[in-house]
Formats: structure tokens, sequence, C-alpha cells
């Protein structure tokens, strides 16, 4: 163990309360008191590592320093992705930081222009709730919820999704709360708090799931923090300040009926902090030695007000080290580096110490794998957590791993050199206004800049705006994206490690991915069976190819189009849902009577099993709650019913199977030809026959990256180069639905017609497509700060592109979605653009746009059964106006089956099948969607209005679904 | 914390006659939309002896304000002579900027400013009446005096930040020290601090 003081990080003299590495190990964070206000900086992790770079002057030391927390800091902590720092303080408050990519170094105004800040990082959301001092800060695994606690005697969730949002206050200490921690499985948060308890509430609910107090009953309240842990298996929880026999012990507690027999003792006072090193651990395997397998064990670190740290591993019954008089000062928080090798500690007097240990002392870390494979056994499937972040910071287990890691880094340096590139362009970006350069624009700003009288005489200036910040939280969302993880398949074949489940960061490195696979294959694990990596994401293009077939794959010029053939594996699972639990087994080569070779197909759903034997090895499976089917080496597809009967016989396919997928009844086949079908096999009827993807796979480096079947079995593709198309059955067309580079969508700037409710969250194909491109408005930002019309006819345009993919999708929810943000939008613009408002809402109220001018757009049809609520308007009746609707024996709704309102019984209304059960029965009329003659266009909240033929005055159900709609219920402005 | 920072402020045509206005260039950026506008005002200190002969050479409203970086010029007359005692027109004095929200003053900008006769002869031998003609205004740009202060920039009054309101802001020249420094505070608050052998658990 090497012990290291950098007496560079302090915060000249004054208590430093905090400390938090990030997640990537490249920077640290400290929080406490500054000179006349909170203080959190960021510092750079090299100069502490590495003597060189502490020596070398051209590295910074210092990264950034914040002081707008008004009051001491008391906590600061990254998320899981590093992509935020909360932290809390003093001031009741809680600051959430992101760094800013696009702002270079800067200086602070008027300081002697010494402390050049190397990173921004920018105050994205205060979180006010609190009515005290803010004492810790926790994020969830996942980084679903930050969790706060204060003096104020609460503990706060907040939806670290869409802050400042609150999910819940848990209330119940009766005393200051001085520490938080999550359960690293996520069912628990637990709270400790000076009223001599210890409370472990359930994420589920919010509810309190026990208080012990046992513990705690000598303890005084004299620590100013009471930093607990949960350790890395999810098995023990572990208290700051306890008592046993007058003597302070951080208390063990057992997950299992939170039993209290063990605690940490022998510190002399009180225990401020514990932290458990994120890592399990097994014992070193020594060499020569037999590999008895050693039961891992976990690591923890308590800091004491008595000035001392001591370092505990769970299967030794004496402290690993005892560090006596390392501050001045109590021990005031402790943060292990994700590698589990490395500690820092800050104290109460200001000063900061490393402690680096060698994988000699602690023990082999386990990789997060076998991390999630104790999870898994522990707390059950569904539960196994394993974030991105982890998994690029994982411990090198591998030479698979290594290269993993290294291709990570280099895709770090390449995004760092792509964003030094952003940021060079950004400077320029805001060095060039609308054409001008920023010079120009200084030149004339005093004869350009708006001068007004205000009404009372005063000058009034408009100022310039020279750049937009992105304070938003959007990004986020990219982290919801990930698809839930029981979708993944896992190798059956316990001594394989699959270091390659990695579902997040597949799909964007598809083709690094591919290669890597080759490169194994060759190097790393030379077995006689080519056995490969299982897929990771059914719903992705395999990852496991054969060698052969990828090298022809990688130098087939464009005519040959040749997709992945997934390798034969000797057995794999695949869990289709996790509610019901259906999941599939497959057995290849179980050898049976007469030395026939015969692969098994084993279907769980809900305890019932069934199973069946094919002659031919199976590839791939795909499942939905009505179908199962595989693919074969002999080209077949095998189509089952959940119950196991074979629905058809095998289905010879054209060319070798490379992705196989079920949605419902569809059954999408990709062949390694780069043909796509669409079978619906309950109807028999094929919904799209062997369309080739020639046509959008232009190029030979383009692969496909995601595919998806919607539930009204239109398949859509998205392609590595971030287009996604979809094949429209009825023109048998692909249509582009997203585009990734499409300058539409990274000028929009719709953020301010976001619903409050249900902001960015509307789910569905188009959502999950556009996952990645949700970065709308941030360029625009940039772009058109000034010409505000340029942005408007982009957010217009993207707003019209999204209404027609939502529709091409056949994804009722999120065409309401986006037609609702569309006239939200209109509306807001408004006043600005009244033609543009009229013409929009109009047509996409009445498709096709009527050639009448359209004043009034109103109407409503309640269909008999009360299901049927469509956009009609007056000339509906001389059928002109058309209403979305779909025949529901089929369960799908292409365009050519808009049919007429008014049609038989089984049509029902697709676009709003929401209504009957959120508004209990009502519809959905356009009616409150007006464009009134004055040419202001707003939605009336169901008041009486002048009308011609055809208008229903009032809708109550319609007045109702816009009730969350603030800016569309104004005040009937023009009658 | 602070909506608004100012990023710089750029003097234009300095120096200059002691006539002709001023101009400052303002850069500053704003995290989160503002309600309302901001106030700037240019004070030129008449005399470093008293307030009193301070004249307030311009206010103007800015606004609105989206989150973003902004920058507009101000523009204010030559201080009026006829206010300035006739002993503090030649020398150094001081020219402020500053800027409230909701009537709170969040930063102060100050500026040294040396008035002298360009003329080497009047330098010399200056004229009892001072000849504000001839005088030239140097604005030590490269040394501007920045004073920040913790407002409210809510317009909810309950969400005032007790820390914040406890000093009269508006008429104080001085930083504010009004967070309490943690170390500093009262025993008790903050038991962290209390004397090492007051342990609870020995």
């Amino acid at each position: 163990m090497k012990l290291l003081k950098p007496t560079w990080v302090n915060h000249n003299g004054k208590p430093i309360f905090s400390v938090d590495i990030h997640p990537d190990g490249t920077k640290f964070a400290t929080g406490g008191q500054g000179q006349d206000s909170g203080k959190v900086v960021i510092w750079n992790m090299s100069p502490v590592l590495q003597e060189d770079d502490e020596k070398d002057e051209n590295i910074p030391k210092m990264l950034c320093q914040m002081d707008n927390h008004l009051a001491c800091v008391n906590c600061v902590r990254w998320s899981n992705s590093g992509m935020y720092l909360a932290s809390g303080g003093d001031d009741k408050l809680i600051m959430v930081w992101k760094r800013a990519t696009y702002i270079g170094p800067s200086t602070v105004f008027g300081s002697s222009g010494k402390l050049a800040n190397v990173e921004q990082w920018r105050c994205v959301s205060i979180l006010r709730s609190h009515s005290g001092d803010v004492m810790d800060v926790a994020w969830s695994p996942h980084d679903a919820w930050l969790a706060s606690c204060s003096v104020d005697n609460t503990v706060v969730i907040w939806n670290a999704v869409k802050f400042p949002e609150i999910l819940a206050t848990l209330r119940g200490h009766s005393g200051l709360v001085k520490g938080l921690t999550w359960d690293p499985v996520g069912k628990y948060i637990a709270s400790q708090a000076d009223d001599r308890s210890l409370k472990v509430w359930r994420t589920l609910d919010w509810q309190l799931e026990t208080s012990i107090t046992k513990p705690f009953d000598e303890c005084g309240g004299t620590t100013h923090v009471l930093r607990l842990s949960w350790s890395p298996d999810g098995h023990y929880l572990v208290s700051a300040h306890a008592m046993n026999n007058s003597g302070p012990t951080a208390q063990i507690i057992e997950r299992e009926g939170w039993k209290t027999n063990m605690d940490f003792v022998g510190h002399r006072k009180a225990v401020t902090v514990v932290k458990f090193n994120p890592k399990i651990f097994k014992k070193k395997q020594k060499n020569g030695s037999s590999a008895k397998p050693s039961c891992p064990y976990c690591c923890c670190a308590v800091g004491s007000k008595d000035r001392s740290l001591s370092v505990w591993l769970t299967c030794l019954k004496r402290p690993l080290v005892v560090i006596h008089e390392l501050f001045d000062k109590s021990i005031m928080d402790i943060s292990w580096t994700l590698n589990g090798l490395g500690i820092l500690v800050c104290s109460m007097d200001g000063s900061v110490a490393f402690l680096d240990f060698s994988q000699d002392e602690l023990g082999d870390p386990l990789s997060e794998e076998e991390k999630s494979r104790i999870h898994q056994s522990t707390y059950g499937k569904s539960l196994a957590i394993m974030t991105e972040a982890q998994l690029s910071t994982a411990v090198i287990e591998n030479p698979e791993m290594l290269k993993y890691q290294r291709r990570q880094q280099q895709q770090q340096l390449d995004q760092k050199s792509a964003t030094a590139r952003e940021m060079g362009s950004a400077s320029s970006v805001t060095g060039v206004v609308n054409g001008e350069s920023l010079e120009d624009i200084r030149k004339n700003l005093l004869k350009k800049q708006v001068e007004t009288r205000t009404a009372d005489g005063r000058r009034r200036i408009t100022p310039l705006c020279i750049a937009q910040l992105d304070t938003g939280l959007k990004e986020q969302n990219l982290v919801k994206d990930l698809r839930p993880r029981d979708l993944l398949e896992s190798s059956s074949d316990s001594d394989e490690k699959v270091p390659l489940a990695k579902p997040s960061s597949l799909s964007k490195r598809k083709l690094e991915l591919e290669v890597e696979t080759v490169e194994k294959k060759k190097k790393g694990r030379p077995r006689k069976d080519s056995r490969l990596l299982p897929m990771s994401l059914s719903v992705q293009s395999p990852a496991a190819l054969t060698a052969e077939k990828e090298a022809m794959c990688l130098t087939a010029p464009a005519l040959a189009l040749k997709l992945p053939i997934p390798g034969p594996q000797r057995a794999f699972t695949l869990q289709v849902s996790s509610d019901p639990s259906m999941y599939i087994e497959v057995e290849n080569e179980v050898t049976a009577v007469g030395g026939v070779k015969l692969s098994r197909l084993k279907c769980n759903r809900e305890g019932k099993e069934w199973e069946t034997v094919l002659t031919s090895r199976i590839l791939t499976a795909a499942g939905s709650c009505d179908v199962v089917c595989v693919a074969c080496e002999k080209r077949t597809l095998s189509v089952f019913s959940t119950c196991g009967r074979r629905l058809l016989p095998p289905i010879l396919l054209p060319s070798p199977i490379s992705t196989l997928h079920c949605t419902g009844s569809y059954v999408m086949a990709l062949t390694a030809a780069a043909t796509l079908s669409v079978w619906d096999v309950h109807r028999q009827v094929v919904v799209v026959k062997e369309e080739s993807l020639h046509s959008i796979l232009a190029g030979s480096d383009m692969t496909v990256s995601q595919i998806l079947l919607t539930q009204h079995g239109i398949p859509v593709m998205n392609l590595s180069d971030g287009k996604a198309y979809c094949f429209n059955p009825s023109l048998s067309t692909w249509n582009l639905v997203s585009d990734k580079q499409d300058s539409l969508a990274q000028c929009a700037d719709f953020r301010s017609s976001l619903p409050s409710q249900d902001a960015m969250l509307c789910s569905g194909p188009l959502a999950i497509i556009q996952g990645r491109t949700s970065n709308s408005g941030r360029q625009a930002a940039r772009l058109f700060s000034v010409p505000h019309v340029v942005q408007q006819e982009t957010t217009l345009a993207y707003l019209e592109n999204q209404v027609a993919a939502a529709l091409t999708l056949q994804s009722s929810h999120e065409y309401r979605h986006w037609l609702l943000l569309y006239a939200r939008y209109l509306v807001n613009e408004g006043s600005a653009e009244e033609g543009v408002a009229k013409r929009a809402i109009a047509s996409h109220w009445a498709k096709p746009p009527l050639p009448a001018p359209l004043h009034r757009v109103s109407g409503t049809a309640r269909h008999p059964e009360g299901q049927v609520a469509c956009p009609n308007l007056p000339q509906k009746q001389q059928g002109q106006g058309y209403t979305l609707t779909a025949n529901d024996a089929q369960g799908c709704l292409s365009p050519g089956q808009y049919a007429v309102e008014g049609n038989t019984g089984r049509q029902c209304a697709v676009l709003h099948q929401y209504q009957p059960s959120s508004l209990g029965g009502r519809a959905l009329c356009p009616g409150p969607i007006l464009a009134s003659e004055e040419g202001s266009s707003f939605l009336s909240p169901g008041s009486p209005c002048r009308a011609g033929a055809g208008v229903l005055p009032f809708c109550p159900g319609a007045s109702k679904m816009f009730l969350g709609l603030p800016s569309l219920t104004r005040p009937h402005g023009g009658h | 914390m602070a909506k608004v920072s100012v990023l710089n402020v750029a003097v234009l045509e300095n120096p200059s006659p002691f006539h002709s206005p001023f101009r400052f260039e303002i850069s500053f950026e704003c995290n989160e939309a503002l309600a309302d506008d901001l106030e700037w005002k240019i004070i030129y200190v008449g005399s470093a002896e008293s307030e009193e002969f301070d004249q307030i050479l311009d206010s103007v409203l800015v606004g609105p304000v989206p989150a973003g970086r902004h920058m507009f010029v101000f523009q204010a007359d030559a201080p009026n002579p006829s206010l300035i005692p006739e002993t503090d027109a030649v020398g150094v004095t001081v020219v402020l900027i500053t800027c409230t929200y909701h009537g709170q003053e969040f930063i102060r900008v100050g500026y040294y400013v040396n008035n002298e006769y360009l003329n080497p002869e009047l330098r010399e031998n200056p004229p009892l009446k001072p000849d504000f003609s001839q005088l030239q205004r140097n604005i030590l740009a490269s040394n501007p005096r920045v004073t920040r202060f913790h407002i409210n920039w809510d317009n909810n009054a309950d969400r005032l930040e007790a820390i914040e309101n406890q000093d009269p802001v508006l008429s104080c020249g001085l930083p504010l020290n009004c967070t309490p420094v943690k170390g500093l505070g009262l025993p008790g608050c903050i038991p962290g601090l209390l004397p090492e052998n007051s342990m609870d658990c020995i």
C-alpha cells in the first residue's frame, strides 16, 4: 500500500467535506467551504496517480471550480454515468452540474486571471425542496433517481431523468438525516440520522421497510456526517456511528432479516464515514496451489472522528490496515476508484489523502459479469445490475476485455478529438452569428442594437444573443433508452465468460464489434467447436459471426450484399419477456439414439414447459407472447405457438438467416443475402415479401445496427450511418423515418412546447429508433440563435416529419404525442406565424389538405359505440374528410386502410384508443383546435364558439384532455 | 446561485476627451431565462470624499434575457462638470457599472479613471478652474474591480434565502461576507467543530 497526501488538493485551508472520484477515474470532485461561499472543485486525477504528471506543469491539476453554492458544500457525488455531478450544501440546495463542451477555457471576469477553468461545468438544475442544510446526496444504480437528505429530517427522491421532479419525500426520521446509501440492486435506500436510527426504505413504494435503533441507543449526535454504505454484493449494510458496550463501532446490518450481530470495532471515536469498495474480491490464486474456489468477499473503508482510517475485508476478522493520525481533524468522506485499488479520503482539516493498494493486498476483483452473476443468483435475474459505465472501466479479465477497453479508450479519444473539433467549430460558431463575425458585430453593435423606450420613458436595450446554452437534461434519455436487460441472451456455458454482453454499446459500435469478434476467434480462444458469442440483443443484428463469413462480409463488394450469420452454439437461452416470465432454451447436438444428432428447443412460460427436437442445429431463436420461432442451419425456419404447437411446416428461407425477430404474431426474418420477410403466422399472410435491403444499404461499409418489428408488423432498420427506414407494406417502399444527421432534427427546438408530464418520455417504435437524437434543439440553439424565423421553419418541418413518421409506423401513441406537440408549438409561436399555424393544423386534422381556405377545423363524431373519435370536418359530410381508423381484426393500420368515418362497427380508432380509459369514453374532438377568422390560432377549452355547420361547440372530453396544456387553454381572445 | 454572470466588459474609445460619452461593451451570461429586465447603471464618482458627488450617468433596462450569452453596448453621457468639485476634477477617480435585478444589486464593476490634461503646459500649471474641454479621460481598463453579491433571483418570496437578505445589499459597496463561514459558526450548529475532547463515545 502506498500513501500520498497531495497538498495541492485544498480549499485554501478551508475544510473539505466531501470527495468523490469520477467513474472514469480521470478526475475527482471535492466539496466544502470556500472563501465566502460553498465550493466545489474538480481536480485532475493523473497528478495524484503519477508523480511525473504531478511535476509536469503542462498538466492542469485543478480543472474547474464552482463557487455557486451560497454556503458550505457537504456532499459531492458523480452520477454512475459520469455525466453529472450533484452537490448539496448548507444553502439547502442541490445543484446538478454538467460539463459544457462547447465553451472553451475561460477565466472569471475580474479575477487575476490565473485560475482559468480548464473544464466548464455548468449548473443544469437546482433542486429546491429542503428547508435545511443538505447533508448527503446519492445517485441510484442506473441513475434513475437522486436522493438527498437534510437536517430538515427528510429524504427527498428526485427524478433524475426529469429534474426537478420530486418522486417522494421520505418522512419518518425525527432528527437530522446525515447519510444515504442505495442498495446496489436498487431495491432499497438506507438513511442514517441523528435520531439514533437507521431506516431502510423500499424503492417500490417509498415506504419504510425497517427502522434499526438498537445499535444506536447510546449514540449522541456529535458527528457532522453519518455516511453509511451498502456492500456491492448487497448482503450487508454498514452504518456510520454506532455504539457497542460504550465503544464506537460501525454496525453491520445483514440484509437477511436486518440482523445486527456484527460490527467493526476499534475506532476510538465516532465513525463518520463507511465506504465499500465497489468491487467484490476473491482470494488471489497462487501459482501451483490447488484452485480452490474461495468465497468472494468485500472490502470496506471506515473513517472516524479519531482521525484514523481502517480498511477491512469481510473475510478477515481484523482490519487489513489501520492508519492513525492521517489528518489533523475528523475524516469526512471516502471515495474508492472504480477499479477498487485506490481510495481518496478527505478531512475537516482541509486536506486529502490517497491510498494505493495492490491486487496482492486486496485480492482479485471479480469481473462485472461475475458480480452480476452473484446479484442474479441472490436476487434473481431481472434485478441484475450492470451499467455501461461499469463495463467500460471494468477490471481487465482477459484479452478480449483488454481489447474492448483499448477500443473504448480509442473511442473516447476519438470522441475527445471530436469534441475538440466541435469546440473549435463551436467557438467559430460563437464567433460567427448569422454570417457575421463577432468582430463585425462588435463594431456595429451600438448602431445595431435594439433600443426602445418603456412606458415610463426609460431606455431599454435588447441584448444581442451571442450563444445559447444547453441547460436541459435531455441527454439522460439516452440512458433510459437502454433496452431492458431481460432481453439479453446469455450463454448457458458457465466456464465461458461473455465479455461482450453490452447491449447499449453494441449498436453504436457494430462494425468494430464484429471485427473484434473475428480477432477473438482467431487469437483469443482457439477452440475446436466454433462456439461464438451469443447474440446480445434479439432486436439487434447478431454480434456473433463466423470468422469466414465475417471476412467475406467485410470484403464483400457492395453488389453482393452479405449480412452476418450467427454461428452455431452448443447451447443458449433467450429470455423473451419477464412478465409473464418466458424464456427459450436451445441445446444443439443432443446425442440421440442411433448417432443421429438432434437439437432441442425448450420453452418455459410461467413455469409451464414444453420441448421439441429439430434435426438441424439451431442458429437463432426468437419469441413473442404469441409465437416462438427458430432458424436452423439448413435454412429452415420453424414456427411454434407458445404452447408448443407447430404452426407451420418448416419454411425454407432463400438464404441463411441473419436475424430473426418476433413481435406478436409477426415473424421477421432477415437473411444473409439482405432480404427481409415478415409474415403474420396467425393469419398466415405475408406482410413483407423478400424485400431487398439493397436500396437502403448503399455502400459496402454500411451495416444494420438495429432491427425493430413494431406490433403492427412494420419492420424498421436502423443503419450504421444513423438513418432509419421502415418498410411500408402498402406502398412497398422504404420510408426514411429518422436520420441522426438530419439537420432538421438538430435544429428543431420545441422544448418550450413540451408538455410537463410526458416530456420526451413518449415510448414507441419512433422513440426507440430516435432515442439517440433527442438532443434536438441543441445545435439549433447555437446556429440559429438570431434568426428565429429560420428555427421556427426547421422546427415546423421537423415536427411535420415526426408526425408523418409516427403515422407510417402506425404508432398511435406517438402520433398523438407529436401531433399535440406540433399543435402546441404552433400555438406557442402562433401569434407570429398565423398563416403557418393555420395551414399546418388544418391539414393535419384533415388529411389530405383541403383546397379551400380553412378557417375552422372543428366538429366531432362519436362512434355508436363511443369508440371512434376522429378529426372530421364540416366537409366530411361530403365525404372529403378522412378519419384515421383501423381494422381491429388485423390490429394494424396502414395508410391504405384509412376509412371514412362511419363504417362498420369493426372499425376503431387507433389514434385515440387511449380515450375510453382515460376520459371515460369521451372522444377526442378536434373542436378545441380552432383557427379563428382573426387569424390567431388557439385551442378553446370548450367555451362556446361562433361556428358554422358541423361544429360541435362543446366537447368536455376535449377540454379535459387539454387541461394539462396551459398554453392551449388561453382565454378566447378573438371572440 | 447567480443567474447572471458578467463575462467581460470592454471599454470602448479609451482614452477619450472628457466630454465624450462613456461606452462599455458588456458581455454576460445568463443560465436561466429571466422573467424581468436587468437594470444597468453607470455611476461616476465625482469625489472620493463623499457619495453625494456621485452622478448616475445613465441607467438602462436590458431585456428580455433568455438563457445564453449576450452582449450590448452601454453608452452614457459624460458627467456634468458642474457637479464635480473643482479640486477633484483632475486626477484619479472611479467609474462604476452596476447591475440590479428586482432592485437588488448583484454585480459592481469599478474602474479607476484618470483625468488629466493632454497639454504638457496645462499639466504643469493647471488652471485654477478646471478646463474640462482640455481634459482627457483614461479608464484603467485592464484592472476592473469586480464585486459580486448574492441576491434572490426568484420572485417567490418564501424562497428567500435568509442568508441572502440579512445584509442591506443595495447600499453596500463592499463584498458581502454574508454567508456563514464554516469553522466560524456557532458551536452547536456545527458539531464537527466541537473540541475533540467532547466526544460522546468514550
